[in-house]
């Protein structure tokens, strides 16, 4: 088998934030590689650096309290290689938006409450591609509501978000996000305020839809049995620093640090697979 | 249903829970919405009973009457023998000491202005006016030992405790006053896992060792599976099962059971 293409490094990643004349240094030498198509998980308990790993890589913290050095080098289509610290903060984010869609823990809450369905969907799209006809607009949105198993039609796009259930929207803003014609996927704890039945429904779709495109996944949770299903790398992250990596089937069968023996063994005695009952 | 255990202390016979619509412009209302659909259990000595269900489906309207904190639309409701659903609040007082309840974020349950010690104090001055300061600060010594927290962070605000932490003192502070049953709901939901196993653990010691029934309100399956006695699911306001966990997640149950029960992450390793 050929090695696969690699398609972001991040290199030595810190980050200080300052507060007043406060400074925390909430990311510690952070250091990964993901080759294309790899399904990442990024684990760790609350304050781990999860989410700031990803802010990182997104563009999405302010940049007047936030000091980043290293490197977050994304491949390029010639082969080589754009660190997006190199690039202004305003570059960054038109950057980021054509290499990575995220889909956030409160997606179901992305949804402009006060616009219908098809006002902010259509938008979402000419955001990306502003030559489509209304008619072809419409069109492709009814397509994808077709992937994405959202029903109702033309009928769900005239409602507001809130006059839809949690599973629906959380869709409607997943199918929002991959609008974009990224390549990396981030999913920040999507399935977080979902029930458990929703939250399978999201899991298998993701997954689903990963099988069928060529995406890059990088998949952060708590949940280690959704990440064990879902990732075959796993990233475990404590106080801001990268305890361990690895592919999921050593990181979960043979941990050699002393924190991730310690995750396994009470993740195992919440959600063990002696549990199990399928 | 109709014989009940000498050993009941919590007995719900058929209580439906029904709010009314709300009022659409000058005459019309919407529909009522009825979020407890006649449910009856029981509820017995010393047994840490399970109540699984996902979002809306009735739980915690169905802890807010056990609590008198909502009065049920019709139904029964009785405590240690006693009906109270239509009690008036004022006799009600008098029980409420027996019935406690832990919630899912201490950080709003604690006053943030009062120190530990004050709060740990005060439902103690309420329930026992007469008890001497000495007595007082032994119970409290002895609760903080039992729940695994230092001495010292009596001085302490809730501030600079750490999530696991303020749900240890909350499940102290509902212990203090000896109560029969304590309702825990969702108390672990925010917290991380390690924390998780060890809150369970406190849960699991408290009821042996006080013989205490838990109504363990969770929608988390794992969780209800591990710890629980017996185990109640709930959707859509009505009971889909009761009983031991083998006996409710087995392969005859509800079809809303075994889809829960599928919908499960199990997770598998070795450390």
């Amino acid at each position: 088998m050929t090695e696969k293409k690699e398609i972001l490094r991040i290199e030595n990643l810190n980050i200080t934030i300052k507060n007043g004349s406060k400074r925390f240094h909430v990311l510690k030498d952070v250091s990964f590689t993901v080759r294309e198509g790899e399904r990442w998980a990024i684990a760790g308990e609350s304050g781990a650096g999860k989410s700031m790993t990803m802010n990182a890589m997104t563009s999405l913290l302010p940049e007047e309290s936030t000091e980043m050095t290293g490197k977050i080098l994304f491949s390029t289509k010639d082969g080589g290689w754009q660190d997006l610290l190199a690039l202004s903060y305003k570059e960054r984010r038109k950057f980021v938006s054509e290499q990575i869609a995220i889909i956030f823990q409160d997606s179901i809450n992305a949804l402009n409450p006060n616009e219908r369905i098809m006002k902010q969907w259509g938008e979402t799209i000419r955001l990306h591609r502003p030559s489509l006809s209304q008619a072809e607009l419409e069109n492709h949105i009814l397509d994808q509501m077709d992937i994405f198993g959202i029903r109702g039609g033309r009928e769900t796009l005239q409602h507001f978000p809130d006059q839809l259930s949690g599973g629906m929207r959380q869709r409607i803003a997943i199918a929002m996000a991959l609008e974009s014609q990224a390549r990396i996927l981030i999913a920040d704890e999507p399935t977080t305020s979902l029930d458990a039945i929703s939250q399978r429904n999201t899991i298998e779709f993701i997954r689903k839809l990963l099988e069928t495109k060529q995406w890059t996944l990088l998949f952060i949770s708590h949940n280690l049995g959704i990440l064990q299903s879902m990732c075959d790398h796993i990233i475990i992250m404590k106080d801001g620093a990268i305890v361990e990596q690895g592919t999921t089937d050593d990181l979960f069968y043979h941990p050699k640090e002393p924190y991730t023996r310690q995750l396994v063994r009470e993740t195992m005695k919440i959600m063990g697979s002696s549990e199990a009952l399928v | 249903m109709n014989e009940s255990r000498s050993d009941s202390i919590v007995k719900v016979i058929d209580v439906i829970k029904t709010f009314p619509g709300a009022r659409k412009g000058l005459i019309g209302r919407s529909p009522d919405f009825t979020a407890v659909k006649g449910v009856s259990f029981e509820m017995y000595r010393g047994e840490l009973l399970g109540l699984l269900g996902e979002s809306g489906c009735g739980k915690s309207t169905l802890a807010k009457m056990l609590m008198h904190l909502l009065l049920p639309t019709s139904g029964e409701i009785h405590l240690n023998g006693v009906q109270i659903q239509d009690m008036p609040e004022s006799s009600f007082r008098k029980l409420r000491r027996q019935i406690q309840m832990v919630y899912q974020n201490p950080f709003d349950c604690l006053d943030p202005s009062m120190r530990i010690k004050g709060l740990l104090e005060e439902p103690l001055k309420i329930w026992y006016p007469d008890m001497t300061e000495e007595t007082r600060q032994e119970k409290i010594d002895n609760i903080l030992e039992e729940c695994g927290l230092p001495q010292n962070c009596l001085s302490k605000y809730p501030k600079e405790f750490s999530g696991g932490q303020l749900q240890r003192i909350s499940i102290a502070r509902a212990l203090l006053v000896e109560p029969q049953v304590l309702i825990a709901d969702e108390i672990i939901s925010a917290l991380d896992v390690s924390i998780q196993n060890q809150i369970l653990n406190l849960l699991i010691r408290m009821k042996e060792r006080h013989h205490l029934s838990i109504l363990f309100i969770t929608h988390d399956l794992s969780v209800a599976r591990r710890v629980s006695d017996r185990v109640m699911v709930m959707q859509s306001g009505e009971i889909k099962g009761i009983g031991t966990p083998d006996q409710v997640f087995s392969e005859q149950s509800d079809p809303y059971i075994k889809d829960l029960t599928s919908a499960v992450f199990t997770f598998s390793g070795r450390a």
